[in-house]
């Protein structure tokens, strides 16, 4: 009786965390062609435009955009493969003209979508950057700094449901990768990325670019380092001649450029395991799961980059291996972070555990102390780390 | 506000007149037919003789009771010998009386004294029809007097103001040859002519106060830069009644509300009256207005008219309190009217910050339209705006019109925004949406999205 209940029930849940449950609810950015980015701006500056000279009742629209928000936020895990990812639904939020602290808001959407609408129009792929003092100097009174201009572009984003990438602006990118792959674009020279100088080869922000690039290798494992002082030392060693290996990094929070290769890698090599090297912080994990599972800044479009990205360190018993000087205390921030975590829906249990331990012991550790065992053992570490599977 | 001068408003001397005109005025209001309220005030020409001024209260309204002076007992006795005696000469008599009587009061005198009422000889009419009153009685000559004299000529011009129907008022000053005479005459004749017997007394109201405000708060003669520029006042009337009500028995509160929007060549309106005048009546004579319609002037929601309050202090209030539901009432249509009449210019200040972001919300709309090279969507786009062929579809000319267009949905829909319940149209369809949650500018909200990609 018990077991039917249990195998009903079990069914029940089956539709919501599925992929064909949640796809209908998933909402998406489409990526898209200029012309067709162009076509949707334009019908949203014909609907605009009808909605004010209506003859019976003459307004000034509203905006809809999709939440982004937590509480718009869901996670779908595969069916057939271990890839979770968080995505964002049907619920929008408004920007409209006739409220005072929205009002800024409003005008900026649609000087970004005037802006895209040329860009597109020339054919140009512009950086946010690049973006941000155009628009500076254009209208100085809405664009006064670049938090601005992106929290546009994602509203721009949500509005028309089309990809950053294909409104005409990239972000550029500070990855880079090394080691045991060979990249090839079209019409261009081979790139050895194993014979690179330590700051290895610095990834492209344009998507297109990368998606065109023809990617060989035969490492084993792919490794994901969150800092760039550990990416350096890891390549100036060569960790990859002694152990058949690909280091990435973002330098910090992954941008949507190394998602996306990193995600390119792991489905052109399906056996390449991954492997994140973080410090021991909730920072640390949260940069994790970005890659893990994606981000809701930019849930429209980030769900695609997904990876089953393994935590290989700094963690659990690892942190035996650091003096007790060298933990740290951890600022309100990282709690403000660890609690954003903790509630979160895609944490799993053996990362919660972790994180609850910072949380209760109030502490937290960064990898470079591990270099008081010496400055080549972290490539030990690794190597060691990977050989007895222990990676959460 | 009304300021009183400095020296204290609640003098002896302009409570007595104030009561002596209230009096008068009602009298002629009884009577219903063209009456004339006369005040004059005399010094002796001999100045080294006694300061004692002569003053004269005067009307043709109805005869007088007599009982409306016993209430200045109170005041009597608070006045120093000094300053009035305490004695009132009263002549009257009522249109169907044959004799004219006179009186004297002296109500220093207690109720007891034989001094204190005496009727003095009658004087018949011989079949003569006619009604009337004189007041006559002598104030002290003192420092003040200047003052008091201000006053009365302020007084008497504001009640001026109501341009009450048959009622006329006339004001004669005479003062020691050496401070020269005057003749306040008010001056009807012209004002009048405008005005016929059905003018109402909302309507009387608003032509005296224009007549005000075109004399600078009747500080001047009518400035003609001003007078030039009467177009530029803006007028809104309201009134309301609480006939049913069995307290305040038919209260009638009337209220015009009168702007000039300053601008470059009224520069006498701002040297002269930069504040707002409040003008107070009651039983058509002024006076100073009671704490709970000073109350709600104060919360009326001034902001939704797109004027700011500048707090100010009131120093002295009228005892009675009118019902202030009614005076609400009135102000608050008095305010609507302005709005409604001028349509655009009393904007609320939540309409007039969103106007400000309409030229560069047309100009971004505008400006892509403009850089479009598919000649179909631009067309379409100006069909959309009225903007056929033949007319000006340049970028300035669809900027204008967007802006215009918005501009007027801004000013249409201003003061409405709490009574809609409708949901506002949306740029494209969807379902479900967050109607309370907007999407506001925060800082970073806590997520593990702490940091923007570049």
């Amino acid at each position: 009786m018990a077991m039917a209940e249990a195998e009903a029930e079990a069914e029940a849940e089956v539709p919501a965390a599925s992929l064909f449950g949640a796809d209908c609810r998933l909402c998406s950015a489409d990526v898209l062609s200029p012309p067709e980015v162009r076509a949707r701006i334009e019908v949203a500056v014909l609907n605009f435009l009808a909605l004010l000279s209506s003859p019976s009742s003459p307004s000034i629209s509203v905006l809809p955009l999709i939440s982004r928000k937590s509480t718009n936020c869901s996670l779908r895990s595969g069916l057939l493969s271990d890839v979770s990812s968080v995505y964002l639904s049907y619920a929008f939020c408004k920007r409209s003209l006739m409220r005072e602290n929205d009002a800024k808001a409003f005008v900026r959407v649609w000087k970004v979508m005037e802006m895209c609408y040329k860009i597109l129009g020339e054919g140009k792929l512009v950086t946010q950057r690049e973006l941000f003092y155009k628009l500076l100097s254009d209208s100085p009174k809405y664009f006064s700094c670049q938090r601005h201009v992106n929290q546009t572009i994602q509203d721009v984003v949500s509005l028309l449901r089309c990809t950053r990438q294909s409104l005409g602006i990239m972000a550029s990118s500070r990855g880079a990768l090394i080691g045991r792959l060979v990249l090839h674009e079209p019409e261009e020279e081979h790139i050895d990325c194993s014979i690179l100088g330590p700051s290895g080869h610095a990834i492209t922000g344009d998507l297109n670019q990368l998606s065109r690039l023809n990617l060989s290798s035969d490492a084993r494992y792919l490794i994901l380092v969150e800092k760039d002082a550990i990416f350096q030392r890891l390549a100036e060693d060569r960790l990859y001649n002694q152990l058949p290996c690909i280091l990435i990094t973002a330098k910090g929070y992954p941008d949507i450029a190394t998602r996306f290769i990193l995600h390119r890698l792991s489905q052109t090599f399906p056996n390449m395991p991954i492997f994140a090297l973080v410090d021991w912080n909730p920072a640390g994990l949260s940069i994790l799961c970005t890659y893990k599972y994606g981000s809701i800044s930019m849930g429209l479009e980030s769900y695609r980059y997904a990876c089953n990205v393994k935590w290989l360190g700094l963690r659990g018993d690892d942190l035996q291996l650091i003096p007790q000087s060298s933990f740290q205390e951890l600022k309100p921030r990282d709690l403000q972070v660890a609690k954003s975590l903790l509630s979160s829906k895609f944490l799993q249990d053996t990362h919660r555990a972790e994180l609850t331990r910072m949380v209760e012991t109030g502490t937290r550790a960064e990898i470079e102390a591990l270099y008081c065992h010496g400055f080549d053992f972290l490539g030990k570490f690794i190597a060691r780390k990977i050989v007895q599977g222990d990676y959460i | 506000m009304p300021s009183p001068s400095s020296s204290s408003s609640s003098s002896p001397h302009r409570k007595l007149l104030h009561s002596l005109i209230c009096w008068a005025v009602q009298r002629c209001r009884m009577s219903e037919s063209q009456c004339r309220l006369a005040v004059s005030l005399k010094a002796p020409s001999d100045p080294a003789a006694s300061s004692a001024l002569r003053v004269s209260v005067s009307d043709t309204g109805v005869g007088s009771k007599l009982e409306e002076f016993l209430e200045l007992d109170a005041l009597a006795r608070e006045t120093p010998v000094e300053k009035w005696d305490g004695t009132l000469l009263i002549t009257t008599t009522g249109i169907n009386d044959k004799a004219i009587y006179h009186y004297r009061f002296n109500l220093h005198e207690n109720a007891s004294s034989s001094t204190r009422f005496s009727k003095m000889a009658t004087t018949y009419k011989n079949n003569a029809k006619f009604s009337g009153t004189e007041v006559c009685l002598c104030l002290a000559n003192d420092a003040d007097i200047d003052d008091f004299i201000l006053w009365l000529v302020g007084f008497a011009r504001k009640i001026h103001v109501l341009r009450a129907a048959n009622l006329a008022t006339e004001l004669s000053i005479e003062q020691t040859i050496s401070a020269g005479s005057r003749n306040v005459c008010l001056p009807n004749e012209s004002d009048d002519t405008h005005l016929s017997i059905a003018t109402s007394s909302i309507e009387r109201l608003v032509s005296g106060l224009e007549d005000y405000a075109l004399s600078h708060g009747n500080t001047c003669d009518k400035c003609d830069l001003c007078c030039k520029n009467r177009d530029c006042l803006k007028v809104g009337t309201g009134s309301a009644k609480n006939s049913d009500r069995r307290r305040d028995k038919g209260l009638l509160v009337e209220i015009a509300i009168m702007v000039a929007h300053t601008a470059s060549d009224l520069s006498c309106w701002m040297v002269n009256c930069s504040s707002t005048q409040v003008l107070h009546f009651q039983d058509f004579v002024p006076c100073p207005i009671s704490q709970s319609s000073f109350n709600v002037l104060m919360s009326m929601d001034w902001q939704s008219f797109g004027f700011k309050l500048k707090g100010d202090t009131v120093q002295e209030w009228q005892r009675s309190e009118p019902d202030k539901y009614v005076v609400r009432k009135a102000l608050k249509l008095a305010l609507h009217h302005l709005k409604a009449d001028h349509a655009g210019e009393f904007i609320s200040c939540h309409g007039k910050k969103i106007l400000e972001y309409v030229p560069d919300l047309a100009q971004s709309i505008a400006g892509l339209i403009s850089s479009s090279s598919d000649r179909e969507f631009r067309h379409e786009c100006f069909a959309l705006l009225g903007l056929g062929s033949g007319q000006d579809t340049s970028e300035g000319a669809v900027r204008s019109c967007i802006g215009d267009k918005m501009a007027r949905i801004i000013e249409m829909g201003d003061g409405k925004e709490k009574a809609q319940d409708s949901t506002p149209p949306y740029l494209f369809e969807c379902e479900k949406l967050d109607e309370d949650s907007p999407l506001l500018d925060e800082e970073d909200d806590g997520d593990e999205d702490m940091i923007f990609d570049f």
